[in-house]
């Protein structure tokens, strides 16, 4: 059996006399769309900060491609090839969307500072190659004509999709998106899951998906797993999901 | 590599050029209003704060790193350069054919301000590294007890000679025009090819958020030390400068106001904007010297120096600025050939609009 992704095994996160994710263990393999839900608080998000190194699990352990990534630094992590979107968007918003993406293609980079600052060939045509890499995502995501509009200047939903091509452009083997439907019109919401279906048909790319909006997991993911007071309580189908007692009980509500 | 190397040799041969220049034109008494003092003080001294403008706008405007500590590296350069120079390299000199000494000079001198140059990004990094953990207000607090640490330090320090200054420096730069504005280019030359390059927005990254970046592959840490450790670097290479151009250095010469002063001009150029630190380093200090060509004021039968009122001045155009232009002068912007040309479009279109006829129906 070929080895997984990422490998998350039996990880707790306790703050202080909280447990926000107790004994958690899945797996996710290469070219996979899972689905994250849960109610409010059920410690989605904490999964997404322990697999990225913004916490370290109290307990349990995590592998990326065979490696145990717990107690790495953030930027570590990214650099190994995991990225992420935010739930509440953290683009750098004073400078451009091409900058924003620039500096997500930059974690591949090869010159030395040093070399930067007198300026060498090496890193004229370093930037060149990195600016052409964030145009070709903006391309992708049909962003191109915004590439020096500043971020913040950009309505909500397209902020979101600079978010995407950010982590994209640091050409990660997994991408985390945390709820990127969330705040969008139900149009904006159709582009997105468009979208995340074709970077997976297009690219193979691997993704974990958290998100509130049913339809868009249901829609696209084919496997869904619920997380309900930091425990996984299902795992399956969108189908088994969605006649699942337990996760009717704790998430989607009776059927009408 | 070639590249460099010309505009370098180009650098170097357009401030030789300029230094001689001026030096007849001082001497020489060309024009009325340029002697000694006023070229000391419209020329020299700003061209010296629009350097340490822009090195500390790399630590608090582009990295978004608030120091307070300026005047620490600044000092640390001017002593420790002061101290190579006067108690190891006196004794090179001697024994050198007379036709040598200046080429020796010079080549000490440069020793000097590397050592100064060195020590300072030393102490940036020694500082950084524990003090980089905090954030905002408290960095801010910390590199200025740093600052005040440096400066007792040397007011206690017999081989520096304390409260009394370090005197008997050899005033190797001369008339100065070349090493400072020499120095002062290589600054902004280093900064603006750091913000051209994917690099600098890597330090940008970290100002904007630095859990974003931290999630993009930026190593914070080590691009805010790196900051700190190059600011330092031009910082301590001008007190060198400063050391070896006035002969005599003194404790009150790296007063707290220093770096407070350093960080007016930062925040009035606008945060991150290198031509904005020009334009504020040297407009800020002109300002307090013509300050005090003004005269002595009768007020309430007391006599009042308009330059006594300098640090109240730089109070009051740094809260206006707040109020008024929070972004700075230039905001994150840089002033160069593409705003000109940008400026020239927009004048060229908008002269257009006018005299092409309305097409479009009215809106409404």
């Amino acid at each position: 059996m070929e080895t997984p992704l990422l490998d998350v095994r039996a990880v707790t996160m306790r703050f202080g006399g909280l447990t926000a994710v107790r004994q958690l263990s899945f797996s996710l393999y290469a070219g996979e769309l899972v689905g994250l839900i849960g109610p409010n608080g059920a410690g989605k998000t904490t999964v997404f900060n322990m697999i990225t190194g913004i916490y370290k699990p109290t307990e349990g352990d995590i592998y990326f491609m065979g490696r145990s990534i717990v107690g790495l630094r953030p930027y570590a992590i990214t650099q190994l090839g995991i990225a992420r979107t935010f739930q509440n968007i953290r683009l750098f918003k004073g400078l451009t969307v091409l900058e924003n993406v620039q500096i997500g293609a930059f974690v591949r980079h090869r010159t030395s500072l040093w070399q930067a600052l007198l300026r060498t060939r090496a890193v004229v045509l370093e930037d060149t190659e990195l600016k052409e890499r964030a145009m070709h995502w903006l391309r992708v995501l049909e962003l191109a004509e915004f590439a020096h509009a500043r971020a913040s200047s950009l309505p909500y939903g397209l902020q979101r999709r600079v978010e995407i091509a950010r982590a994209l452009a640091t050409q990660p083997r997994l991408l985390l998106l945390d709820e990127p439907a969330a705040g969008m019109n139900p149009h904006e919401t159709e582009e997105l899951m468009h979208l995340i279906s074709r970077l997976r048909a297009e690219f193979g790319q691997t993704i974990l998906l958290i998100e509130h909006d049913m339809k868009v997991v249901m829609g696209i993911c084919e496997r869904v797993m619920v997380l309900d007071y930091g425990e996984l309580i299902a795992a399956g189908s969108p189908e088994a999901i969605r006649n699942d007692p337990k996760v009717i009980e704790a998430y989607l509500g009776e059927p009408v | 590599m070639r590249r460099q190397l010309l505009y370098t040799l180009l650098a170097i041969g357009i401030c030789w050029v300029l230094d001689a220049l001026l030096q007849s034109a001082v001497r020489g008494q060309w024009v009325v209003w340029l002697n000694d003092y006023t070229y000391r003080a419209f020329v020299l001294v700003p061209m010296l704060f629009v350097t340490l403008a822009v090195s500390l706008n790399l630590i608090n405007g582009i990295t978004g790193q608030f120091s307070l500590g300026h005047a620490g590296f600044y000092a640390v350069g001017a002593y420790l350069s002061a101290g190579f120079t006067v108690y190891f390299s006196t004794g090179w000199l001697q024994g050198i054919a007379e036709s040598w000494q200046s080429a020796v000079q010079a080549g000490l001198l440069v020793l000097a301000t590397l050592i100064g140059g060195g020590a300072a990004a030393l102490m940036g990094l020694l500082v950084g590294i524990p003090t980089l953990r905090l954030r905002g207000d408290y960095l801010a607090i910390a590199t200025l007890g740093f600052g005040e640490i440096v400066r007792v330090l040397f007011e206690n320090l017999e081989l520096f000679g304390a409260q009394r200054g370090f005197t008997g420096i050899p005033q190797w730069v001369g008339f100065g025009f070349f090493w400072y504005a020499l120095l002062m280019v290589s600054c902004v030359a280093v900064c603006r090819n750091l913000l051209q390059s994917t690099h600098g927005l890597a330090f940008l990254a970290v100002r904007e958020d630095e859990i974003a970046a931290e999630a993009m592959g930026v190593p914070t840490t080590y691009y805010k030390v790196a900051a700190f450790t190059l600011g330092a670097m031009f910082a301590g290479a001008a007190g060198a400068l400063l050391a070896h151009r006035e002969g005599s250095i003194y404790p009150v010469d790296f007063r707290m106001d220093i770096s407070i002063i350093v960080v007016t001009m930062v925040v009035l150029g606008g945060q991150g904007s290198i031509t904005g630190a020009i334009v504020a380093g040297a407009g800020l200090k002109m300002l307090e010297e013509a300050l005090r060509l003004l005269p002595v004021v009768h007020l309430l039968g007391r006599e009042l120096q308009p330059s006594d009122f300098r640090m109240l001045v730089f109070a009051l155009v740094l809260i206006l600025t707040m109020i008024f232009r929070p972004q700075g002068i230039f905001g994150h912007r840089e002033l160069g050939w593409a705003t000109f040309a940008r400026l020239c479009q927009r004048i060229i279109k908008s002269s257009g609009k006018r005299d092409a006829p309305r097409t479009e129906p009215p809106a409404g």
